[in-house]
């Protein structure tokens, strides 16, 4: 396997050669390991080694992008100039001014990788399940429990022709079960999980059990009716409800979504013209923070903090910033209007 | 530019008229993933245990077809090399079976159907539906609108949330109308429905003759992608739980 920065430098070198006024290549290899559980029992184990390019060529805005699995000098080159050939068969984006500069000093994030869960294999997952099952079991034998564990180890490279180069190496564990326990017409069930990127904040054992307890409190659990009534919304809850920005679907995802700056720009947000004003009740404030150490969004920081990766603080103080790279959820993409619209 | 003027729905229970694209998104999201064998065999279904039950109103047929030309859903053979073939899933309210790999078809002791689908040679084949329906039944919607005497007629949506272990569904709905003495009234937006799969079924009191596919699109499960299509009659519903804001 070559060296990924070299990888990604090759790319950038040969989209610009080809023509292309600004290029930036991602680069990654990555082994998944995934158990699954199913009717309370392993159904399958799965281990995959993957690979792969992806490259961004710019010509007057447009962009082209193209991807290969193939990592050979031979065909890094071919991809470059793929997506050098498209950018140039693309409408120029008037909106388009740069790629990001180089941050003046790389801040790195502690605890995204950890050589212990790096060194786990196969059986290990498949142990955790075990256990599991056999909690769940111990808790209530006729439970049906799915789910299962997965283990991510990455390591990822980026180079730009503006001279950002980074890589980072990445690990996460995660293991979740859904326990569902029916007694004649009633049903409980209930989801729990662990995730972290260090095995030191792991924590497996007891999880089938917790979840089979939690779906027995759910059996003789009655329908509400429907009124007007103050929430209080636990952690998890909450984290639901943030979790839900992945869809788009949810309270405070919807906030999120909305003060993405893309959706303000293409005039879809109900955040447009909204800067400066009280959108939420004075006691919120929601934040998204990429530094946070061992954090599952964490990253490396590779363009300037001002160009967007910085902590964001959406609706600090119940208020829409108008900060540059504050407010809104400004990317480093973004900020250079790059997306095609 | 019509929901502008549209109100704020009321809440409660209604008796409601929904169309062909919320009927689809309901068979397929409420109804057809209970019918995959793979969640009954993990004790996912609702209808574990309920083949030759009484599962619906006697005029309710879902069928699953994916041999139905120029659909989303549509395909000659699965993933598996099975041939693809009409699948009915219930017939007059009673459920007949479940769509099978031939994994899961083993373990029923079924004949495999052709249901086995796999987003690309990346995954393996799993229980997928196909274009999922409501059958078409004998009443018009000018005559299902006439037999409300008071109700709301429901149409559009594009999501919804569906708790399978519980067969728990709620459904977005985009624009809706009051129904007075069989005559559509006020236009309300910002609806939703929520209630229980087999109640619902079982509280349905007419089956409209105008079937239409509307919701081709793509359906996520197991980490796959795959294209399917959904869609029924109009469908009258009795004492379903509609959440306004009024």
């Amino acid at each position: 396997m070559p060296e990924l920065l070299d990888t990604v430098q090759l790319a950038v070198e040969t989209a610009m050669k080809a023509g292309a006024e600004w290029a930036e290549a991602s680069c990654g290899i990555s082994r998944n390991i995934g158990v699954m559980v199913e009717n309370t029992s392993i159904r399958e184990c799965e281990v995959v080694r993957d690979y792969g390019i992806r490259v961004r060529a710019f010509i007057k805005g447009g962009m082209g992008l193209a991807v290969t699995r193939k990592l050979e000098d031979e065909a890094v080159r071919q991809c470059a100039e793929n997506a050098t050939t498209l950018a140039r068969a693309t409408h120029p984006d008037p909106d388009f001014v740069a790629l990001p500069e180089p941050a003046e000093a790389l801040q790195e994030v502690e605890g995204l990788f950890d050589d212990a869960v790096a060194g786990l294999e196969a059986a290990e997952v498949v142990r955790w399940c075990q256990q599991g099952i056999q909690e769940a079991r111990g808790v209530a034998p006729e439970v049906a429990l799915s789910g299962g564990g997965d283990l991510v180890e990455s390591h990822v490279a980026l180079a730009s022709s503006t001279g950002v180069t980074m890589q980072r190496r990445g690990t996460q564990l995660s293991l979740g079960y859904f326990a569902i326990v029916r007694r004649s017409d009633d049903v409980g069930s209930y989801f729990d999980h662990d995730v972290a990127r260090q095995m030191a904040d792991f924590e497996p054992e007891g999880l089938g059990a917790k979840a089979t307890r939690e779906a027995l409190r759910f059996l003789g659990a009655r329908q509400i009716g429907k009124a007007r009534l103050p929430l209080v919304l636990g952690p998890f809850a909450g984290i639901g409800l943030i979790a839900s920005a992945i869809t788009g679907i949810g309270l405070i995802a919807s906030a999120i979504t909305a003060a993405n700056a893309e959706s303000v720009q293409r005039g879809r947000s109900c955040m447009a013209g909204k800067e400066g004003q009280q959108i939420a009740s004075e006691v919120v404030t929601i934040t998204e923070e990429p530094f946070i150490p061992a954090g599952l969004a964490s990253s490396t920081q590779a363009a300037p903090r001002s160009a967007g990766q910085g902590c964001t603080d959406h609706l600090s103080a119940q208020l829409v910033h108008s900060q540059q790279g504050r407010g809104r959820e400004h990317s480093s993409r973004r900020l250079a209007r790059l997306w095609p619209r | 530019m019509a929901l502008l003027s549209a109100k704020r729905a009321p809440a409660g229970k209604f008796d409601v008229i929904i169309d062909p694209i919320i009927c689809g998104l309901l068979v397929h999201e409420a109804f057809g993933h209970n019918c995959e064998a793979d969640a009954v065999w993990a004790g996912e279904s609702i209808l574990d245990g309920k083949v030759g039950q009484q599962v619906a109103y006697e005029d309710v047929t879902i069928i699953d077809d994916p041999t139905l030309p120029k659909l989303n859903g549509s395909f000659a053979y699965d993933h598996e090399g099975v041939p693809a073939q009409e699948h009915r899933l219930v017939e007059n309210g009673i459920l007949q079976g479940f769509l099978h790999s031939l994994e899961t078809a083993a373990r029923f002791e079924a004949q495999p159907q052709g249901s086995a689908r796999a987003q690309s040679h990346d995954f393996p084949p799993i229980v997928r539906m196909s274009n999922t329906f409501i059958a078409p039944g004998k009443c018009s919607f000018d005559e299902m609108l006439a037999d409300t005497k008071r109700g709301l007629y429901l149409t559009g949506g594009n999501w919804g949330y569906v708790f399978t272990a519980r067969g728990q569904f709620t459904c977005n709905v985009e624009e809706a109308y009051a129904i007075e003495n069989g005559q559509l009234g006020q236009h309300y937006r910002n609806v939703s429905i929520s209630g229980l799969t087999l109640e619902a079924l079982q509280n349905v009191t007419a089956v409209g003759n105008d079937l239409k596919f509307e919701l081709g699109g793509m359906c996520g499960k197991g980490g796959q992608s795959m294209p399917v299509d959904a869609g029924g009659p109009h469908v009258c519903i009795r004492d379903v739980v509609v959440g306004g804001q009024e």
